[in-house]
């Protein structure tokens, strides 16, 4: 630790992605806020734009939003290139989204059980876990207390599947 | 008198979180907190947001109101063990602790540095929950006298503090905040019943539900994010000295050294909570600072151990945030104001439980709050006694694979959109805005003022058009009222805070030694 008499820093700044990616995410976040502050005009509104009225504050959040985003892009083209920390990957978060995509079209066709359990089981695996046995075991077991204690003691009902428990 | 009557409100509170199952609750909560909080990554508002979908069927929200607030504060007191053990703070409130704390273990005093954690936590919460017994209703009567234009004004301080506060830029804070205020735009008009951004479908029309924006945020945000750098993976937790148990974990001269800090520390730590200024970040540095400092003059009596295991800067900190959690609810319970991320979720919590928060809620429900503010007490003795003896317990938690902890979390935070309405579209909403939550951990935007947003900014804006409707259109109403024009130059004041040792440093016409005041993301 420093040994000057001065305030700390919580943390160094230090943003992960690359500055291409901090310009892709500012050209996106200046195309979104463009479309939905043209898309103020589409909220109905007897008085046009009148303080009171239903388009007034979406025009401020998105006008702002707007010229942040603006703001944001100067600044990442402006900012020295830097490359992606070199230990970070790609590949997992696609993976958990893509799992996470399917099991939302899949949970109520094969029921909660066994699309839950494959949840649990691909997520493990795709997050780095090798103990194929141990993951199956723990999937199941978790995945049963979880059904269990929502439709016995909960009341919520959850998709029964093909399993039509 | 007032003392009395609050007396007695405070002991029929006690009488109801003595019920077995309210203890239940509050010991779950502690002990979650704890668990939470231990776990880097993981923090309070993110676990009260998965619980939300399964306490929607209690019958009865004090239990969950008594859990919430335990795994608010629980996590204040987990954090500390791994800043200590390991230097990987479970929450952005203990950073601060970590500097002093994880020095202390490497000396062997690994165990005193736990225990003035602790103890200090302990202190500071027993007394800032004092505090916030005598100050909640006086606060409470003074804020039944706001006007619409007053709850405008303040909702904005709320939003644009917490924002200037938190995270380490400026414009990407605001970003966050105004994505924050545009899905709240989402849905129906409340008061023209106008179709917002609905993009022509039925699904939206409601909004979208603040318990997906919540688990997308931070679980499934969290989860993409640990996937996308799993190669980079932490220490083993130190190995705690063999302490002698029976003769206390802090000697004499550790009492006379932590007693100041202590209360230095709530003294900090309660009101810093109280005022938008993100939860427990800025108490527990200034916190340290101050510790610091006067070490260094009177370095005459005792060396000056800051940097190499001072039991002060651990004291301090600690004590600190403990206090926050206590200042945090004066503004939530009375004005319906949450001043940090995990106080927007709990607040979320109230309005799915039909419970307003604000100066009608001491006369509305009055058992509720007296019963929270009575679990206080009851949770921090509980969270003393579980603490210490049990330490080596509860750092087995960090044991737990990485890979079966994100797929559990995974796991509830599917389920709990899942249950919401039944269907995968949920979980599809929850996924989109989890990708958002990735990015912005990617690109470095805060999330809290999302959330802020997101569940203030309906409020704020129906208190603005409320204000106009009254006034007959003239906007002249926010700065005629000298409340509501105060708490506005506040809010435009906040916005410079973050430049303050710059502008200083510019009037004395020094170089100033770095850009902004910065503090970590809260939790």
């Amino acid at each position: 630790m420093s040994t000057t008499d001065e305030p700390v820093k919580a943390s160094e700044v230090e943003v992960e992605a690359s500055r291409l990616v901090r310009v892709i995410a500012a050209v996106v976040l200046v195309v979104l806020s463009g479309t939905f502050l043209v898309g103020v005009f589409d909220i109905r509104s007897p008085k046009g734009f009148d303080p009171a009225g239903p388009r007034f504050f979406p025009l401020l959040v998105t006008s702002a939003w707007l010229l942040l985003s603006i703001g944001y892009l100067v600044e990442g083209l402006r900012s020295p290139r830097t490359a992606d920390k070199g230990d970070r990957s790609w590949f997992e978060p696609v993976a958990i989204s893509a799992l996470l995509v399917l099991y939302a079209f899949l949970v109520v066709p094969l029921g909660y059980l066994i699309a839950t359990a494959l949840l649990f089981f691909v997520a493990a695996r795709v997050l780095g876990s090798r103990q194929v046995a141990r993951d199956l075991i723990v999937a199941v077991v978790i995945t049963a207390i979880v059904y269990i204690a929502f439709t016995q003691f909960l009341d919520i009902s959850l998709p029964e599947g093909v399993l039509g428990l | 008198m007032i003392t009395q009557a609050v007396f007695g409100d405070l002991m029929h509170g006690f009488g109801t979180v003595l019920d077995p199952m309210n203890l239940l609750w509050a010991v779950l909560g502690v002990t979650l907190g704890m668990l939470v909080g231990i776990l880097p990554g993981i923090g309070p508002a993110l676990t009260i947001a998965l619980l939300l979908p399964i306490t929607f069927n209690f019958s009865d929200p004090i239990g969950a109101f008594i859990m919430f607030a335990g795994i608010y504060y629980g996590a204040m007191y987990g954090g500390s063990t791994t800043s200590i053990l390991i230097n990987t703070p479970g929450e952005s409130a203990s950073v601060a602790t970590a500097i002093e704390g994880h020095k202390m273990a490497l000396k062997g005093r690994a165990r005193a540095a736990l225990a003035t954690a602790a103890i200090g936590s302990f202190v500071a919460g027993t007394i800032s929950t004092v505090l916030l017994t005598f100050v909640a209703k006086p606060i409470g009567n003074l804020a039944s006298q706001f006007q619409s234009t007053d709850y405008f004004a303040i909702t904005l301080l709320a939003m644009v503090a917490v924002t200037a506060l938190v995270g380490h830029s400026l414009v990407r804070g605001l970003l966050s905040l105004t994505v924050g205020l545009f899905i709240g735009l989402i849905g129906l008009d409340s008061l023209s019943g106008a179709q917002r951004y609905t993009f022509g479908t039925l699904r939206l029309l409601d909004g979208v539900d603040v318990v997906i924006v919540i688990v997308g945020l931070f679980a499934i945000g969290e989860t993409l994010h640990v996937a996308s750098k799993l190669r980079s993976t932490p220490d083993r937790p130190a190995v705690l000295e063999k302490g002698r148990l029976r003769t206390g974990y802090l000697s004499k001269n550790d009492w006379k050294r932590s007693w100041a800090p202590w209360l230095r520390g709530t003294a900090l730590g309660f009101p810093f909570g109280a005022i938008p200024s993100g939860g427990a970040e800025v108490p527990t540095f200034l916190s340290y600072t101050i510790e610091r400092r006067r070490a260094r003059k009177a370095g005459r009596k005792h060396p000056d151990e800051f940097g190499d295991g001072a039991i002060e800067g651990v004291a301090g900190p600690e004590a600190a945030n403990n206090a926050s959690f206590s200042g945090v609810l004066v503004p939530l319970l009375t004005l319906g104001l949450p001043t940090s991320a995990t106080a927007a979720v709990m607040l979320a919590a109230f309005q799915i439980f039909n419970v307003q928060p604000g100066p009608q809620l001491f006369e509305d429900q009055g058992t509720l709050v007296w019963t929270l503010i009575a679990s206080l007490y009851i949770g921090n003795l509980i969270l003393l006694i579980m603490n210490l003896p049990l330490i080596q317990i509860w750092v087995q938690v960090l044991k737990v694979p990485r890979p079966l902890l994100y797929a559990g979390i995974l796991v509830f935070a599917c389920l709990g959109v899942y249950s919401l309405s039944g269907s995968g579209y949920e979980v599809l909403m929850a996924l989109l805005i989890g990708v958002v939550g990735f990015f912005m951990r990617k690109l470095d935007f805060p999330i809290a003022p999302v959330i802020l947003g997101v569940i203030l900014g309906p409020t704020m804006e129906e208190q603005f058009r409320r204000s106009l409707v009254i006034s007959n259109g003239d906007a002249s109403v926010f700065f005629t009222r000298p409340l509501s024009l105060i708490i506005i130059i506040l809010t435009v004041l906040a916005l410079f805070v973050p430049y303050l040792p710059r502008i200083v440093a510019r009037i004395r016409g020094t170089q100033a030694s770095r850009d902004r005041l910065t503090f970590g993301e809260d939790d």
